[in-house]
């Protein structure tokens, strides 16, 4: 890192140069404004470390003209008046930070891992986003339709701060995964990332998980235990399903991420932790306010910066690519030899209407890979699964056999949606090709037609 | 005395000392934390030489330490300067003639070492402490003299303010405020204190000191309310 100090007080600027060189820095210091305005362009810093009372000017001026020449030079200023108006003042025109005088060797250390800990940010998300611009990839994320691009710039940003998020989209977008990878990109990226579903924790135990628990709080508490606050402290804690959590857990949440406090069950001790809150739901946010399930003072807490999910239907242009990267993921584990999906098999993946997200899509990779043969995944081997899976998320539907409805789904292909009404049309009319004609108003030749283009077998001999 | 029979003057005299002195704390306070700085880094530099066994050849550490040292002198200069300032506002206030606090201040020298001094017709008055202002007048004359070898001092008596005007040949590089700035070198130092000094008695009483350019000359401007006003 290359720092210009600017420093009249000789000392100052002496002790200041000798602890950034410890730092490892490269290191110019100047006495005055003229001096620093020669040697920047020739020393080029990336950090300028700037007195504002220099004899010739004030070293805001510095700032603002800095920053205006190069916005990813950072600037930390250095004030002697302990004034909070001239260091908002300072901060406002995109000073990095400042450091009142007298200065303390521990408070620059500070400042400087920071600063570093933001350049590293930063290079990372560069390094994301040339990955993103050459294999749609950003972080745990893929997508290079424009919805999920937009969705990458804001994750790049909100990551940055240290903002609660909800994240909201339908069941199976990757919500999890998208906090995981806020996570990842934010400063609190080398401490926990600790996730809880709320849905899934029983109400009686979920006040315990969340804030830990005091031997002898409750029968079978035989020792403390630390709650996810605890573990996450410094780092992330996601509350995916945080609707499903109960009116009182609510109220006492809202107070945690208040005050930055709370108590473990049964204690009377106040525990200050640092934990960014990220949330998330799958349900219609204003219903669930209106029906009670979530409380408006505790969502206005959580949804400082909101973030929505497309569902997979809204961005179909990335099932090839999803449909690969869950292909590499499931062969690098478990080495069967299927390392490719052919194009009639993509297309049938991009037709398909994807009611449970992406998370249907990495489970039907996965079935059709366990029954493909190597080296590919061919359309057959995704229809079988494609269809198994209708019939199996499909409750409603009667068997197989037998009358009933054909269950449709918004983006069905209507030669799916034909395989599948023959089938059954067949199932109904015991296998009797002449009976089925009759049923779908077809010749029977034109229904043999049908029955060998799409295979169909059950007809009766 | 006419006005401390209510303790009106008395209360706004002491009002404006306390105000001025606040002010004057937080000039010191501010002035100090640059060579304090400078102290702390040295030390935390010192420190680190020597864990990294540097001690062996220990003439950068020996100047580490004189700079440590001349800083803390830094410092400890401030706080004296504050200090007698401090004791300096327990003078027990009361009217006085602007005009022979200024001539005693100015009294170490004459025309012929280039001060001059001219004196308010009909004589003026302000409520205060006497003493602050003949020092602080003292102070300045000896520092405009020591740069700009003449030094004028005139007193102008108004309807509601006395107006006390100094001026000697110099320069404010830097603007007015950075007058008032403690410099490193003996002369900036000198002259900055010199200068802080005279603001604080000049708020003290009530009043405000401005320092301007006029050509080759410093101008101070210096008003106070009249002792009863």
């Amino acid at each position: 890192m290359r720092i210009l100090i600017i420093e009249d007080d000789r000392p100052t600027r002496r002790g200041l140069e000798q602890i950034l060189l410890d730092a490892e820095a490269e290191v110019k210091g100047v006495g005055t404004l003229a001096e620093a305005r020669t040697a920047a362009p020739e020393f080029a810093p990336d950090v300028c470390i700037v007195d504002l009372s220099l004899p010739d000017g004030d070293g805001m001026d510095f700032l603002r003209e800095s920053r205006a020449e190069d916005a990813r030079r950072e600037i930390i200023v250095l004030t002697g008046n302990a004034s909070i108006d001239t260091a908002v003042e300072a901060m406002k025109a995109g000073a990095f930070d400042y450091l009142l005088k007298p200065l303390k060797p521990a408070q620059i250390g500070v400042v400087l891992d920071r600063l570093s800990e933001k350049r590293d940010l930063e290079r990372e998300v560069d390094d994301l986003r040339r990955q993103l611009a050459e294999t749609g990839k950003f972080g745990a994320m893929i997508g290079k339709s424009e919805p999920m691009q937009q969705l990458f710039r804001v994750i790049s940003r909100v990551a940055k701060s240290d903002a609660p998020v909800m994240i909201l989209g339908e069941s199976g977008t990757g919500k999890e995964v998208a906090a995981t990878t806020i996570h990842d990109l934010s400063r609190r990226r080398a401490k926990p990332f600790i996730a809880i579903n709320c849905g899934a924790v029983s109400p009686n135990l979920i006040e315990s998980e969340l804030f830990g628990h005091e031997r002898g709080a409750f029968t079978g508490a035989d020792k403390r235990r630390s709650g996810m606050f605890e573990m996450a402290h410094g780092g992330t804690l996601f509350l995916d399903e945080v609707t499903e959590m109960s009116a009182e857990l609510q109220v006492k949440l809202l107070r945690v991420l208040e005050t930055r406090t709370f108590r473990r069950v049964g204690g009377n001790e106040e525990l200050k932790v640092d934990v960014r809150v990220l949330s998330s739901s799958n349900r219609n946010i204003e219903e669930a306010i209106r029906e009670g399930k979530l409380r408006e003072d505790f969502y206005y807490r959580l949804n400082v910066f909101p973030l929505t999910l497309p569902p997979l239907r809204e961005h179909k242009e990335d099932v090839p690519h999803l449909a690969r990267y869950f292909l590499d993921q499931i062969e690098s584990r478990e080495k069967t030899g299927v390392r490719q999906i052919d194009d009639a098999a993509l297309a049938i993946l991009t037709a398909h209407a994807w009611p449970g997200n992406v998370r249907e899509l990495r489970n039907v990779v996965h079935r059709a890979y366990v029954l493909s043969n190597p080296p590919t995944i061919d359309a057959e081997a995704l229809r079988s699964v494609l269809d198994s899976g209708r019939k199996l998320t499909a409750p409603s539907a009667p068997a197989a056999s037998g009358p009933g409805p054909v269950p449709v789904e918004v983006g069905d292909t209507l030669e799916d949606l034909e395989k599948r009404l023959i089938r059954k049309t067949l199932d109904s009319a015991k296998g009797s090709v002449e009976k089925a004609a009759r049923m779908m108003k077809l010749t029977p030749a034109a229904l043999k037609t049908k029955l060998k283009k799409y295979r169909i077998d059950g007809a009766a001999q | 005395m006419m006005l401390t029979k209510d303790g009106v003057a008395l209360a706004r005299f002491y009002g404006d000392q306390n105000r001025a002195l606040r002010h004057l704390l937080r000039t010191v306070r501010h002035e100090m934390a640059t060579p304090l700085s400078g102290a702390l880094l040295h030390v935390e530099v010192a420190s680190r030489r020597l864990a990294r066994g540097e001690g062996a050849e220990p003439a950068a550490v020996v100047e580490g330490l004189r700079t440590i040292q001349g800083e803390l002198e830094r410092t400890a200069a401030l706080l004296d300067f504050f200090g007698e300032i401090a004791v300096g506002t327990e003078e027990e206030p009361r009217d006085f003639s602007i005009s022979e606090a200024v001539s005693r201040g100015a009294a170490a020298y004459t025309p012929e070492d280039g001060v001059v001094v001219a004196l308010a017709r009909p004589e003026a008055e302000i409520f205060g402490a006497p003493r602050q202002l003949e020092e602080a007048i003292a102070e300045t004359t000896r520092i405009l003299l020591a740069s700009g070898k003449a030094v004028e001092w005139k007193i102008e008596a108004l309807p509601s303010e006395i107006r006390l005007l100094g001026s000697a040949p110099g320069d404010l590089a830097g603007g007015a405020e950075s007058a008032f700035r403690i410099g490193r070198t003996p002369e900036d130092f000198a002259r900055a204190l010199a200068l802080v000094r005279l603001r604080f008695v000049v708020e003290g009483h009530g009043g405000a000191l401005e320092l301007s350019r006029d050509g080759s000359h410093v101008r101070l401007a210096a008003s106070f309310p009249r002792a009863g006003a």
